[in-house]
């Protein structure tokens, strides 16, 4: 059961990070090529910039932390909602209705900008590329070993992803090469491979001319990736925790863990990955571009995704938060409140975050008539009292 | 009198409030004059059509607005704006722009092809079918093919790029001539200069917006340069688009320009010194040790001494600054104070990023070629190359190549003939195109004479100065054809005029060129249909090489121009990479995508790509990877080279040829007027400059501008750009002599007289104005107007200049010496 509620949030909401299409057969996905139209289409843009672009009334949406769930995501702008509404009359704009989709799509474009790795510093990767020992056994524009291929080839790729997979692939070759040779295995961190590859960019050679983008990763396809590869045997799957390694399924709260981080804990934890996975029996698994991009936007969506709330915390909060003194202690309306158990009970996180959105203004004009505080709400906060309601609407 | 800029823009605006009153009635009429053939609009349903300008060579997005008439249904274009989605303008637009509708609605335009009838430039004309027009021109071409003579057809272009270009190029490698003629002699140059220090024959570029500093030589920035709304965008960006940071600008030329006006300095300097000037800027730079080191030693050539494998050592640019170009030395030379150089120098090093331009005003000089190498060393002495704020290199949009010729018997051997303007010969080693030795070629018959010509977007009895004063040279040629859609001058000497459309009613790719770093491809699209019986050239093109049948017309399997534009975008739409024009906002999310490595289309068939790109405009790729350094340095070192080794081996190949050259390397030297010996030769130096007309006799030297509003040849028939008051006098439908004060004083020459200025090659007559900004020994006139041809209101207003323009040329560029002519005053 706990699954099947579920079910709605992964369908509509399990990939944030799409490809031009779906696979045949899975829902259509959130699209953020049409959340940026939105943002500029609904007016957003009035106010906010996303990476400088934009209003510069609210604050710049790509700057903030891009690392929120769902419900934390309409958990913010539900705090903020009376102070929008200000602003949004003070600039003579209208506030936006959105539909669910369009919420989707508009969460989808937020989420995907912090998907998006700053490009790396080429002297910072000159530095490590010397420093580290890449260059005792690899060459980059003819200066710096023979022992591996020359780097030059990676000049074309924009994207990091190319080169960490190149390095998870051939990892166990590397391990053995760096033993023997007695060099120290480097541990890289954050935009370590960014700023390689951006070296690699600058002062590699030869081939041919012209960029190699890719695809943004689709994450219903790393999440197959995932299974299919037996990652989830040590990592846990959707669902179930693997227990041998750690779980992926959550960081920090407003944490994000972009490409260049997973690939760098990738490279870090191979040794002891590789040496588990021959305990087990497991084949270490060789991935192509294209997969290590959607394994990575896979384990980013994985923050994306509310942990079920309760509903005995979601009943206290909405009474302590004063949701209570306008729709009744059980959520069935009174005092010209709606039944949010009828209204909301059955909808999912997304259509909530749009209720909550379109009916935010009049909310606080009810709050402030009848000399009601505006509750603030966190997205755990949110996710129990969805899981209050949804019991409630259970009990009829 | 000192001039500050303040006195200069108050001076102005006095000037401007007296004329004001008296001009506002004439406006009026001549405008509804202007534009008698644009009847009012009736009522009707608005449209909106994205197209691209073709006013100047800028390549500008525009919106067209139409409104097609409910009762007759005709389809009429009313208004022109900025299309903000184009990446070049952002939805800004100039003068020119605007008045595009005065070009679609010129009512000189010419409706129809025309077959000459009296004498050549009798203006005397019947109208022709298109038929008989494409098969008489046929005709002659099979005449010449079957006499083994397909090399004597020229084909002359002006501003003509991407498919078009490619067809005209494709035309005579088919039929089997070298002769493809460019008048855009200012594109040679400064593709040459690219050539020369970094091995790619394409014109240097500049991240203007993201710079920091700006040493401009010559370039009007702020009137009519290459782009003239990108380059007054990226002008405002450098003064206010980055927070807690003001560019600086600093503007190189004799004479108080709008852009000097603008600047936060302006260095008046003597005609021709530019180079010299340069040269003492890196010499303060080096031997202060302000050079970026790093990037010199990782990526330069030539800058220290250096030994060949033989043995021998080498001049290097470091020895060759210190020691031939010190400040105080080339204070004399340029007129420029040696406090100025000094400190000018050691501001350009030490603001990052800087980057020095070489442009039209440091450029039309004999040693034009060698002024712009010594200015782009600047770049490199800086580490100002293939970085945000520095030179760039314009990338080209991916498009479909056109599949390869296949040449037959005549073609080959017409290909085998030498071109007839000597390009890449003793004449111009360098040069793709020599126009200022076509005319030689013309009244001597030597290598050939030419049988027939098609002009393209080409006027050169407007543009070339010999041809202006004797436009009649060009008719000893038994045919020629133009495709000009308005009456100008060089189509007077046509036998025949199949005019094209105007550039708001046709299909045509527009790729921008020296512009920017980012590949961008506008689409140019009918706003209207066709007015009158024209067509498009492409289309014209077509039917000709299908008429020769064979090999020729093999080459030109379809149907008609926009078969070939659609083929080519499909490359384009498959790239992976690039988007779809669209908003700033947008563009920033991809931007930033592409940064990270991604791309995420907008479309999923080349039927949505092309309805996109019709929708908004245009595609364009804003990723540019900066400091990939294999791609910026093709020479042979693989660096930026301060001695060019290109030019070394180009120059020795020649010596190699023998006679023609008159006596191996010395001999192609004296050829070209080179005076440098030895290891100079191929460093930037300065050359002294040559000039027509001996000093005494004419004391003045003679420069001219492009205003902003007569950018191009073709807009001088615009009555709402003549309206447009000098920026200076405030004054319209005027083109004056601008005259130093204390010069007047001299020649007892008072404001607003009427002046003989008169050079070896011709005179004019003129007002005179006197004007405090302009140097002693100069005088200044505007180029665009005078025009002898080409519409009731092109033949009604101004001066060309060029007609007083001497023969003199910059030998190794290939490219004619526009200010290399001395004048004198004389009242009228």
């Amino acid at each position: 059961m706990k699954f099947l509620r579920l079910l709605p949030v992964l369908l509509a909401l399990a990939a944030l990070l799409p490809p031009p299409e779906a696979h045949a057969g899975e829902p259509p996905l959130p699209d953020p090529v049409e959340g940026s139209r939105l943002f500029v289409g609904k007016g957003c843009v009035l106010c906010h910039a996303v990476d400088g672009e934009g209003g510069k009334i609210g604050p710049d949406l790509g700057r903030v932390s891009t690392g929120r769930s769902l419900l934390g995501i309409a958990a913010v702008m539900w705090n903020h909602s009376p102070i929008m509404t200000e602003r949004i009359k003070e600039v003579k704009a209208t506030r936006p209705k959105l539909t669910p989709k369009e919420m989707a799509n508009l969460f989808a474009f937020l989420t995907y900008t912090g998907y998006l790795d700053a490009p790396g510093d080429p002297k910072r990767g000159a530095d490590m590329f010397r420093d580290r020992g890449c260059g005792r056994c690899h060459a980059v524009g003819g200066a710096g070993g023979g022992v591996g291929p020359s780097l030059d080839r990676f000049k074309r790729y924009v994207s990091p992803i190319s080169l960490a997979t190149a390095m998870w692939n051939h990892g166990p070759q590397m391990q053995a090469m760096m033993q023997q040779l007695g060099i120290t295995r480097p541990q890289l961190s954050g935009g370590d491979i960014a700023d390689l590859l951006a070296f690699i960019r600058a002062a590699g050679r030869g081939g041919p001319e012209g960029a190699i983008y890719l695809l943004p990763g689709n994450p219903q396809t790393g999440a197959r990736v995932f299974e299919e590869k037996r990652c989830a045997t040590c990592h846990g799957g959707r669902d179930a925790p693997g227990g041998i390694g750690p779980s992926l399924r959550r960081t920090r709260e407003g944490q994000k863990r972009g490409l260049t981080e997973v690939g760098a804990l990738m490279w870090n934890h191979g040794p002891a990955i590789w040496k588990k996975m021959a305990e087990l029996g497991i084949p270490v698994p060789t991935l192509t571009g294209q997969e290590m991009a959607d394994l990575v936007a896979h384990l980013y969506s994985l923050h994306y995704f509310d942990e079920p709330g309760k509903s005995d915390r979601g009943r206290d909060a909405f009474a302590s938060k004063g949701c209570a003194a306008c729709h009744g202690p059980a959520g069935r309306g009174g005092a010209g409140a709606p039944d949010l158990t009828k209204t909301l009970g059955k909808a999912s996180p997304i259509e909530i975050a749009a209720a909550m959105w379109n009916h935010g203004s009049a909310m606080a004009q009810e709050a402030r008539t009848r000399g009601l505080p505006w509750p603030n709400l966190e997205g755990r906060d949110l996710a129990d009292l969805v899981e209050f309601l949804r019991a409630g609407s259970r009990k009829k | 009198m000192k001039l500050t800029r303040r006195g200069f823009l108050g001076w102005t605006g006095a000037v401007a409030a007296a004329a004001a009153g008296a001009q506002t009635v004439r406006a009026i009429g001549d405008l509804q004059a202007a534009t008698y053939e644009a009847e009012l609009p009736p009522r009707g349903i608005e449209g909106w059509v994205a197209s691209v300008c073709q006013q100047c060579p800028g390549g500008c997005g525009i919106l067209v607005r139409t409104i097609t008439g409910v009762e007759d249904g005709v389809k009429r274009a009313v208004k022109i704006e900025g299309n903000p989605h184009h990446p070049i303008s952002r939805g800004s637009i100039c003068p020119k722009g605007l008045a595009g509708l005065q070009a679609l609605y010129d009512p000189d335009r010419l409706r129809g092809p025309l077959k000459r009838t009296g004498g050549r430039g009798q203006g005397q004309w019947q109208p022709v079918s298109w038929d008989e027009a494409i098969a008489t021109v046929v005709q002659h071409l099979q005449g010449l093919r079957a006499r083994g003579e397909a090399h004597t057809l020229l084909l002359m272009a002006g501003q003509v790029r991407g498919l078009m270009q490619s067809l005209l190029l494709r035309f005579l490698d088919a039929y089997g001539s070298p002769n493809y003629l460019s008048t855009a002699s200012g594109c040679e140059a400064a593709q040459q200069t690219l050539l020369l220090t970094q091995g790619i024959a394409a014109p240097i570029a500049s991240d203007l917006e993201n710079s920091a500093y700006i040493l401009s030589f010559g370039a009007g920035l702020l009137e009519a340069g290459w782009s003239p709304v990108r380059q007054a965008r990226a002008y405002g960006h450098l003064r206010q688009g980055t927070p807690g940071r003001r560019g600086r600008l600093v503007q190189v030329e004799p004479r108080l320009s709008v852009t000097a006006a603008k600047a936060d300095e302006w260095i008046p300097v003597r005609p021709g010194t530019d180079g010299a000037l340069a040269l003492a800027m890196a010499h303060v730079i080096v031997s202060e040790g302000l050079f970026d080191r790093e990037f010199v030693e990782a990526w330069t050539f030539g800058f220290e001494d250096w030994r060949d494998p033989a043995g021998t050592t080498h001049l290097g640019f470091r020895s060759l600054v210190l020691n031939d170009y010190r400040p105080e030395a080339v204070s004399a030379v340029t007129g420029v104070p040696i406090q100025t150089i000094v400190r000018v120098a050691r501001e350009f090093a030490a603001t990052r990023p800087a980057v020095a331009l070489a442009e039209r005003g440091a450029g039309f000089y004999t040693n034009g070629l060698y002024n712009r190498l010594a200015i782009h060393a600047l770049n490199a002495l800086v580490g100002s190359i293939e970085i945000p704020g520095g030179t760039v290199i314009q990338r080209r949009p991916p498009l479909t190549p056109l599949p390869p010729v296949t040449r037959d018997a005549a073609a080959v051997r017409g290909l085998a003939a030498p071109r007839i303007d000597g390009a890449g010969t003793s004449n111009s080693p360098l040069a793709s195109s020599a126009l200022p030795w076509l005319p030689e070629a013309l009244r001597t018959g030597s290598p050939y004479r030419p049988n027939a010509l098609f002009l393209c977007y080409a006027n050169p009895a407007y543009s070339v100065p010999e041809f202006v004063r004797s436009p009649d040279l060009l008719d000893r040629i038994p045919l020629i054809v133009s495709f000009s859609p308005f009456p100008d001058e060089t189509s007077r000497h046509a036998d025949l005029i199949l005019p094209d459309h105007t550039y708001l009613e046709r299909w045509q790719d527009d790729p921008i060129e020296a512009t920017w770093g980012p590949a961008v491809l506008g689409l140019r699209q009918p706003a209207i249909p066709p007015r009158h019986q024209t067509r498009h050239t492409g289309d014209v093109l077509i039917q000709i090489a299908q008429g020769l049948g064979g090999a020729v017309a093999a080459a030109f399997p379809w149907k008609d121009f926009g078969e070939v534009l659609k083929g080519s975008l499909r490359d384009v739409a498959g790239t992976q990479r690039g988007l779809i024009m669209t908003t700033p906002f947008e563009e920033a999310r991809q931007r930033r995508q592409a940064d990270a490595g991604f791309w995420l289309p907008t479309y999923k068939t080349f039927d949505e790509f092309w309805s996109q790109v019709a929708e908004r405009g245009g595609w364009w790729d804003p990723a540019y990877s900066f400091g990939d350094r294999e791609r910026a340095f093709r020479t042979a070192s693989g660096k930026f080279e301060f001695f060019s080794q290109t030019l070394r081996q180009r120059l020795e190949t020649l010596a190699r040829r023998g006679p023609a050259s008159g006596g191996g390397l010395e001999g192609v030297l004296r050829a070209l007027d080179i005076r440098a010996r030895g290891d100079r030769v191929f460093l930037p130096h300065h050359e002294a400059p040559r000039f027509v007309g001996d000093e005494k006799e004419f004391p003045l030297h003679l420069i001219m501008s492009k205003p902003m509003s007569l950018a191009s040849t073709r807009t001088a028939n615009h009555a709402w750009l003549a309206e447009i008051p000098d920026v200076r006098t405030s004054r319209p439908w005027e083109i004056a002599v601008e005259i130093n004060p204390e010069t007047a004083h001299k020649l007892g020459v008072k404001d607003g007289d009427e002046v003989w200025l008169e050079s070896p090659a011709g005179r004019l007559r003129l007002r005179a104005r006197l004007y405090q900004g302009i140097a002693p020994e100069v005088v200044h006139v505007p180029f665009g107007s005078g025009h002898g041809a080409g519409g009731r209101f092109a033949e009604a207003w101004g001066a060309n200049p060029n007609r007083l323009v001497g023969g003199e040329a910059d030998r190794l560029a290939g490219t004619p010496a526009l200010f290399a002519t001395r004048v004198r005053i004389t009242k009228a």
